[in-house]
């Protein structure tokens, strides 16, 4: 736009917005993303500060770590199991909903566990899978089945949080297939209908193939989501009956390795490897985007 | 799509969703239901599934005679209004300034906020902490707020929809000799309020939901917010789960009601705010 304001009156508005909104910005994000790359390279103690530099080995450090491989490779499981779940079912309740009249109850109900936080819904699936007086249980064995124990081992406390996670989100990803498959013209499943074409062949030769690019953005973004994993863990695990059942993912292990242990330095590296992983997934959401505008 | 013309086609799908909607709704009523239940009851085997009698005492102890539990509702209520506050007021005014005013650098300095919209907090909170203890900000309301005085993504939301205000509406107020201050306030923020609304909601939603950087940043017990307090009713070994359930029943509880509200809204800036969530 042309200049319609005065060079005085530009320079002050600037200075009264930017100005704080640079400093707070570079406070709360230039400056510690760019620690975290710097001090990965130092050795860095809660308690004695910043050292000396050491290289990479810090980092190797981290690879070389059983905790880090193990919690890689839960979060790995987590991320894959959740995000395969909650995109499955999230297309699946879109297209329902979308099939039938007077569906907006349904799809509030379906929605509502995303508008609520992690640690009472948590809780609440705590007391549901709880060993002995819990309710699933009950009703297993009412049902003539045998207990689980929902908590009590590394993978069944992975199920459970995958349980847990996909319940909270699947909603979420029911919004974003919802919007897409509103773009998709009806004139497709008319030409369809006339054709005769049955509805297995209208979904994968219609309705899929235009989903695609929202498919894709919403697998990265769950598999994104899903690495990030932290809250649930540490509400469904805490208190529990301790090495047996801990379950450790990376977000945890690098909470562990700070502010357990004090390694700062080494606790940044693994940051910057999670980091890493997270870039390289957002460049594929992002050819997703480019895909979906083309 | 086409809205399916087959009979038992609907009903199949209708009975499937129903069923459905009782798994997604019953952890809650499940909740409610035990936070009115005694402490005897709950251990019954086999479980009741109304309370034999409606108990709100674990609600009156939680509202009167817990330490924290009120502190922790005023906490997150301080910390994610705040937040909000600040961040959206800052989030219009840089969006502003990134759409309608020129100046030297604006496009670097919005690369520059766009491109940390990919970088997950996770990854920075350790330095971040570390500026925080060094700023004094250990265990105080300023450490909680810190970090989400400005927000990326709202700048990025605001710039975006702020561009499509024309120009056409700055210069005629311009001529009517309206000032700057007087357009932003007068012109901008009125045409852009929902926006401003979706971005709030979303910023709040995320603030109360907020859970990593409460953990790290508090330490003692009166500067919990509420999703950090509820992990302290859990105990480590008897857990009294009516108590924790009336707990949680009553942090949720307004997020509920406006959801009941504002559904609509809230769906709409779920869909709005995809890329970021």
């Amino acid at each position: 736009m042309k200049d319609v304001f005065t060079k005085k009156e530009r320079t002050v508005f600037l200075f009264a917005i930017m100005v704080p909104t640079v400093i707070a910005f570079l406070a709360i994000r230039v400056v510690p993303i760019a620690q975290t790359l710097v001090l990965s390279f130092f050795k860095w103690s809660l308690v004695d500060g910043v050292g000396n530099f050491v290289g990479v080995r810090n980092y190797l450090a981290v690879l070389r770590d059983e905790l880090f491989s193990e919690a890689l490779l839960n979060t790995f499981i987590l991320a894959f199991a959740g995000a395969f779940l909650s995109v499955i079912l999230g297309l699946a309740f879109a297209m329902m909903i979308g099939s039938i009249k007077r569906s907006s109850l349904y799809e509030a109900i379906v929605f509502l566990p995303v508008v609520l936080t992690y640690i009472p819904i948590c809780m609440v699936w705590v007391w549901l899978f709880n060993w002995d007086n819990g309710l699933i249980n009950y009703l297993l064995s009412a049902l003539g089945l045998s207990r689980v124990p929902w908590l009590g081992s590394k993978s069944m406390t992975m199920t459970s949080i995958i349980i847990v996670s996909v319940w909270k989100v699947v909603g979420y990803y029911m919004i974003i297939f919802s919007a897409g498959l509103k773009t998709i013209p009806n004139t497709y499943y008319e030409a369809a209908l006339v054709d005769g074409a049955p509805q297995a062949k209208v979904f994968f030769k219609i309705t899929l193939p235009l989903l695609k690019p929202i498919t894709l953005l919403a697998c990265v973004m769950a598999v994104i989501n899903f690495l990030k994993i932290f809250t649930q863990v540490y509400a469904m695990t805490q208190g529990s009956a301790g090495e047996a059942t801990h379950l450790s993912v990376l977000v945890y292990d690098i909470y562990n390795r700070a502010f357990m242990y004090f390694k700062l330095g080494e606790a940044s590296a693994e940051s910057i490897v999670l980091l890493g992983i997270l870039l390289l997934l957002t460049l594929v959401q992002f050819k997703a985007i480019g895909e979906k505008n083309d | 799509m086409i809205k399916s013309r087959n009979r038992a086609a609907n009903l199949i799908i209708h009975v499937f969703l129903a069923a459905s909607c009782v798994v997604f709704l019953f952890p809650i009523v499940w909740m409610a239901l035990t936070s009115m239940k005694g402490n005897a009851e709950i251990l019954k085997s086999p479980p009741t599934f109304l309370p034999e009698k409606f108990d709100f005492g674990k609600y009156a102890y939680l509202l009167f005679s817990d330490k924290f539990y009120c502190r922790f509702f005023m906490n997150s209520i301080i910390v994610a209004g705040i937040g909000t506050v600040v961040s959206t007021i800052d989030s219009m005014a840089a969006g502003f300034c990134f759409a309608k005013i020129r100046f030297r650098g604006s496009r670097l300095l919005f690369f520059v906020i766009l491109s940390t919209l990919m970088i997950p907090f996770e990854s920075y909170m350790i330095p971040l902490f570390n500026i925080s203890v060094k700023l004094k900000l250990l265990n105080t309301y300023a450490g909680l707020i810190f970090p989400i005085i400005v927000s990326s993504f709202g700048i990025f939301l605001m710039t975006q929809y702020m561009q499509t205000i024309p120009d056409e509406m700055i210069e005629a107020a311009r001529i009517d000799g309206a000032s700057i201050w007087r357009i932003f306030f007068t012109i901008i923020t009125p045409l852009s309020i929902s926006s401003i609304m979706l971005l709030a909601i979303f910023q709040f939603m995320t603030a109360w939901g907020d859970f990593i950087w409460p953990l790290i940043i508090t330490k003692s017990q009166n500067m919990y917010v509420m999703e950090l307090g509820l992990t302290k009713y859990r105990g480590q070994f008897d857990i009294d789960y009516s108590l924790l359930m009336s707990a949680c029943m009553m942090a949720i509880t307004p997020v509920l009601i406006v959801f009941l509200f504002f559904r609509r809204y809230i769906i709409e800036s779920t869909v709005m705010t995809g890329i970021k969530a």
